[in-house]
C-alpha cells in the first residue's frame, strides 16, 4: 500500500465531500471518517512493524520545486517521532469525527464541517511526517486555514467570526517569525557546507549540517539563537505560548469536536512537535533554551491562573490546554524533549477526552457556564465518569497516564533547577484545583433545571470511552522508550520523592477546591473578592487582551488612518492628479490637430511622405 | 529638341497642381478635378516611358488607368450630388465629422 494515502485518503475525502456529497449527510461523514480511518491503519501498520521488526520504510518524497540549487520536495518521513505523532493525530481524530456525527446532528452545515475536519487533519499530518522546513511551513498554513474555517464555523454569530479571524491574525504574526526562520536556516545552511549549491531545508540533512557547522565554527553561535528564536515564534503562535496565547481561549467559539481537534491533535501540538523535530537546532544554543523554557513555565503559570476565574467549562479546559503547552515547551526547553513529547501524547488522549465529555455536557444542556451546571452525575453517568478520570489525568493523579508524563517533567526540572520544579509544581496545583472546581461544580450538588437532561447517545460516549481508557492506560505503553530510542534519553524515575510531592501537591489542590466549590456551590466566583486585586487582575486575563486592544484600536488604527490621509492626499491627490490633469491638458492640446477635415489631414500625410522620400534620398546617397 | 525630360518636368508639374488643387480647393468639383489633372500627369509618365524604351505595356497602363479614372469620376460625382442633398453644401470644409 502507498504511504501517500496516509495524506491522500483524508484529502481526497475532503475534495470528494466539498464538490460531490455535500448533499447526502450521511455519505459526507462516512467519507470522513473512512478517509481518516485509512490513514490511521496505514500509521498503525507502521506502528506494528516498527514494535515487532524494528524496521522503518525509508522515507519517501516527490519532487515539488526542482532548480539548479534549489529543491523542494513534499513526501513522508517515518521516524519513531513522527509515527507516535501520526498514531496520535488520526487516532484521536478519527474518534473525533464519529462524536461530531452525534454532535453536530442537527447542524445544517454538517457536511461542510466533515469537510473541514478531514481538511484539518491532512494539515497536520502532513506537518508530522514532513521531511524538510518548507512542507512544514505549507501544511502549517494549511492548518491555520483550516482552523480558521472552523472556529469560525457558525460564522453568523459575530462572536465566531472574530474568534476565527483572532486566532487566523495571531497565528500569522507567529508565522512570519517561522518564515524568517526557515529562510535564514535555508541560508546558513550553504554556509556550512561552504557552497551555496548545499542550501537546503531537509530535516535528515540540517540534522546532519548544523551541528557540524557549530562544531566547526563555520556558523556562529548567535545564528542559531535567532534562527531559534523565529521558530519559536510560529511555535509560540500555534502552540498558544505566551504572549500569543490570546487566540486559544477565544477559538472555544468553534463547535466542541473543533475545540478538541484544535487541543489534543492537530493544532496546538503543531508547536511542540516542531520543537522536537527540530531539537537539534535548539540544543545548539543554550540561551535559546534558557529563553524557550521560561516562555514555557511564564505560558505554564499565566494559562493555570487563567482558568482560576473563568466560567466557561470549554474556555477553563482552553486554558488548563495553555498551561499543559506551557509545560511541554518549558521541558523542551530543559533540553527534555521525550519529556515533553510523551506529555503531549498523553495530553493528546486526556484533553480530548475532557473537550468529547464537556461536549456532551453541552449538547445535553445547552449551557456552558459552569455556575448555571451541576448534579449531572446522576443524569449522565458515562460522561461523568469519564470527564473524572480525565480531570484526574489532567491534574496528574496515580494511575493515570497524565502523572507518568507530568512526571517526567517535574523530574527534569529537578534535575535542572529547582526553580523550574517550584514553578512547575505550582502548575500543578493550580491544576488539581481548577480542574476539581470544574468537576465539583458541573457534575456534584443540586441539578438545576436542565429540562430533560440525558445521557448522550452511543457515537458520542463510545469515542469518550475509548479516549477514557487511553488516558488510564497510555502511562503503560513505554512511550518514552518507544520515543527515547530515538533520541538516547531514557529515564524512568517513577515513585521518587518527586511523584510524592506532586501527589501531595495534587491532592491539595483537588481539597482546596472541594471544600470551595464542593461542599457548598456558589452562586457566584468566591475568589474574586477573597484574591482582593489579584482576583481582579486574573479576572481580567491579565490585560492582555486590554493591551493588544490598545495597541490595535489606539496605536495601529491611528497610525494606518495616518497613512491613509498621507497616502490621500500626496499620493492620490498629489502624484496622481498630477499625472492626470498632465495626461489631460496634453490631450486638449493634441485634440486642437484633429481638425475633421480630410484635405489636412492628407497635407499632413503628403509632407511626411516627402519627408520620409528626402531622408531616403540622403541615406541613399542618391543626391 | 523635345526630349523626355520635358515631358517629365511637364508631368511633374501636372501632378504638382493638381495635389495642390485637391489639398487647397474647398469645392468638391474642384477637388475632383484637381484629382483628375493628378491622373492625368501619370498617365503621360507612363506614355513617355512608354516610348523611351519602345515597350507598349505603358500605353495599355494608361488606358487602363484612363478608364478606370473615368468610373471613379462618375462615383466621386454621384458621392458629390448625395453630400449636397444630404448637407445643402459641397463646400469640403464643411464635411469634418471625422472630428466626432
Amino acid at each position: 500500500m502507498n504511504y501517500y494515502f496516509i495524506l491522500l485518503a483524508p484529502f481526497l475525502a475532503f475534495v470528494t465531500i466539498a464538490l460531490f456529497t455535500r448533499r447526502f449527510r450521511s455519505l459526507s461523514a462516512l467519507m470522513a471518517i473512512g478517509g481518516l480511518g485509512i490513514s490511521f491503519a496505514l500509521i498503525l501498520k507502521l506502528f506494528l512493524s516498527l514494535l515487532t521488526t524494528g524496521a522503518l520504510p525509508e522515507p519517501v518524497e516527490f519532487s515539488w520545486l526542482d532548480l539548479p540549487g534549489i529543491h523542494f520536495g513534499i513526501g513522508l518521513l517515518f521516524d519513531r517521532l513522527s509515527i507516535l505523532m501520526g498514531l496520535l493525530v488520526s487516532g484521536v481524530g478519527t474518534l473525533i469525527f464519529i462524536f461530531s456525527t452525534g454532535y453536530m446532528e442537527d447542524d445544517p452545515g454538517y457536511s461542510r464541517f466533515f469537510a473541514y475536519l478531514s481538511l484539518f487533519a491532512v494539515a497536520m499530518l502532513g506537518i508530522v511526517f514532513s521531511t524538510n522546513l518548507i512542507q512544514t511551513f505549507l501544511f502549517w498554513e494549511l492548518v491555520g486555514l483550516a482552523s480558521y474555517l472552523l472556529i469560525g464555523f457558525w460564522f453568523e454569530k459575530n462572536q465566531a467570526a472574530d474568534a476565527a479571524k483572532k486566532a487566523f491574525m495571531t497565528n500569522r504574526v507567529g508565522d512570519f517569525g517561522l518564515m524568517l526562520g526557515i529562510l535564514l536556516i535555508w541560508f546558513v545552511s550553504g554556509q556550512a557546507l561552504g557552497s551555496a549549491e548545499g542550501r537546503t531545508v531537509e530535516f535528515a540533512q540540517l540534522a546532519r549540517i548544523l551541528p557540524e557547522g557549530f562544531a566547526s565554527g563555520t556558523i556562529s553561535g548567535s545564528v542559531f539563537f535567532i534562527a531559534g528564536l523565529l521558530i519559536f515564534c510560529g511555535v509560540a503562535g500555534k502552540s498558544a505560548q505566551f504572549p500569543l496565547h490570546v487566540w486559544l481561549p477565544d477559538a472555544m467559539e468553534g463547535p466542541t469536536p473543533v475545540s478538541a481537534l484544535i487541543h489534543a491533535a492537530t493544532m496546538v501540538a503543531a508547536g511542540v512537535y516542531l520543537m522536537a523535530r527540530i531539537f537539534f537546532l535548539f540544543i545548539l544554543s543554550g540561551e535559546l533554551l534558557q529563553v524557550v523554557a521560561a516562555m514555557g513555565l511564564l505560558t505554564a503559570l499565566l494559562g493555570a491562573s487563567l482558568a482560576l476565574m473563568e466560567s466557561d467549562i470549554k474556555r477553563v479546559l482552553a486554558y488548563s490546554t495553555m498551561s499543559q503547552l506551557g509545560l511541554m515547551v518549558m521541558a523542551m526547553g530543559l533540553a527534555y524533549p521525550v519529556a515533553g513529547m510523551y506529555h503531549l501524547l498523553t495530553h493528546g488522549f486526556f484533553k480530548a477526552l475532557l473537550f468529547l465529555g464537556a461536549g456532551c455536557v453541552i449538547h445535553a444542556t445547552h449551557r456552558q457556564n459552569i455556575f448555571e451546571l451541576g448534579g449531572l452525575f446522576k443524569r449522565m453517568p458515562v460522561t461523568s465518569m469519564a470527564f473524572l478520570m480525565g480531570m484526574f489525568a489532567l491534574a496528574g493523579l496515580f494511575p493515570f497516564s497524565g502523572f507518568f508524563s507530568k512526571e517526567e517533567i517535574l523530574q527534569a526540572a529537578l534535575e535542572t533547577s529547582r526553580f523550574w520544579f517550584v514553578g512547575a509544581e505550582a502548575t500543578t496545583f493550580l491544576t488539581a484545583f481548577y480542574m476539581g472546581k470544574l468537576v465539583w461544580m458541573v457534575f456534584l450538588g443540586h441539578e438545576k433545571n436542565h429540562g430533560e437532561t440525558h445521557e448522550a447517545p452511543l457515537v458520542m460516549t463510545l469515542p469518550v470511552m475509548v479516549l477514557s481508557f487511553f488516558s488510564l492506560a497510555a502511562g503503560y505503553f513505554q512511550i518514552p522508550e518507544l520515543l527515547g530510542q530515538a533520541s538516547g534519553e531514557t529515564r524512568t524515575a517513577h515513585f521518587g520523592p518527586v511523584a510524592f510531592i506532586s501527589t501531595a501537591v495534587v491532592l491539595v489542590g483537588l481539597f482546596a477546591s472541594f471544600f470551595l466549590y464542593g461542599l457548598k456551590k456558589p452562586a457566584y466566583e468566591p475568589l474574586e473578592k477573597r484574591l482582593g486585586p489579584l482576583g481582579r487582575l486574573f479576572a481580567r486575563k491579565f490585560f492582555i487582551d486590554d493591551l493588544y486592544n490598545f495597541y490595535v484600536a489606539k496605536i495601529q488604527q491611528p497610525f494606518a488612518e495616518l497613512c491613509d490621509r498621507a497616502n490621500e492626499l500626496f499620493v492620490i491627490k498629489g502624484l496622481g492628479h498630477l499625472a492626470g490633469r498632465g495626461l489631460y491638458q496634453l490631450g486638449s492640446l493634441m485634440k486642437k490637430s484633429l481638425t475633421g477635415n480630410v484635405q489636412t489631414y492628407i497635407s499632413v500625410v503628403v509632407v511626411q511622405i516627402l519627408i520620409i522620400l528626402a531622408v531616403a534620398a540622403i541615406f541613399l546617397q542618391l543626391v | 529638341m523635345i526630349s523626355e525630360s520635358h515631358y517629365l518636368v511637364l508631368a511633374f508639374l501636372l501632378f504638382a497642381i493638381g495635389l495642390f488643387g485637391a489639398l487647397t480647393r474647398r469645392n468638391l468639383i474642384l477637388i475632383l478635378l484637381s484629382i483628375e489633372i493628378m491622373f492625368n500627369a501619370i498617365h503621360l509618365i507612363f506614355v513617355t516611358f512608354s516610348r523611351t524604351w519602345n515597350n507598349l505595356d505603358g500605353q495599355v497602363a494608361a488606358l487602363f488607368s484612363m478608364a478606370v479614372a473615368a468610373a471613379e469620376v462618375a462615383v466621386g460625382l454621384a458621392i458629390a450630388i448625395l453630400l449636397f442633398r444630404s448637407r445643402k453644401t459641397i463646400d469640403a470644409s464643411q464635411f469634418n465629422s471625422l472630428k466626432d
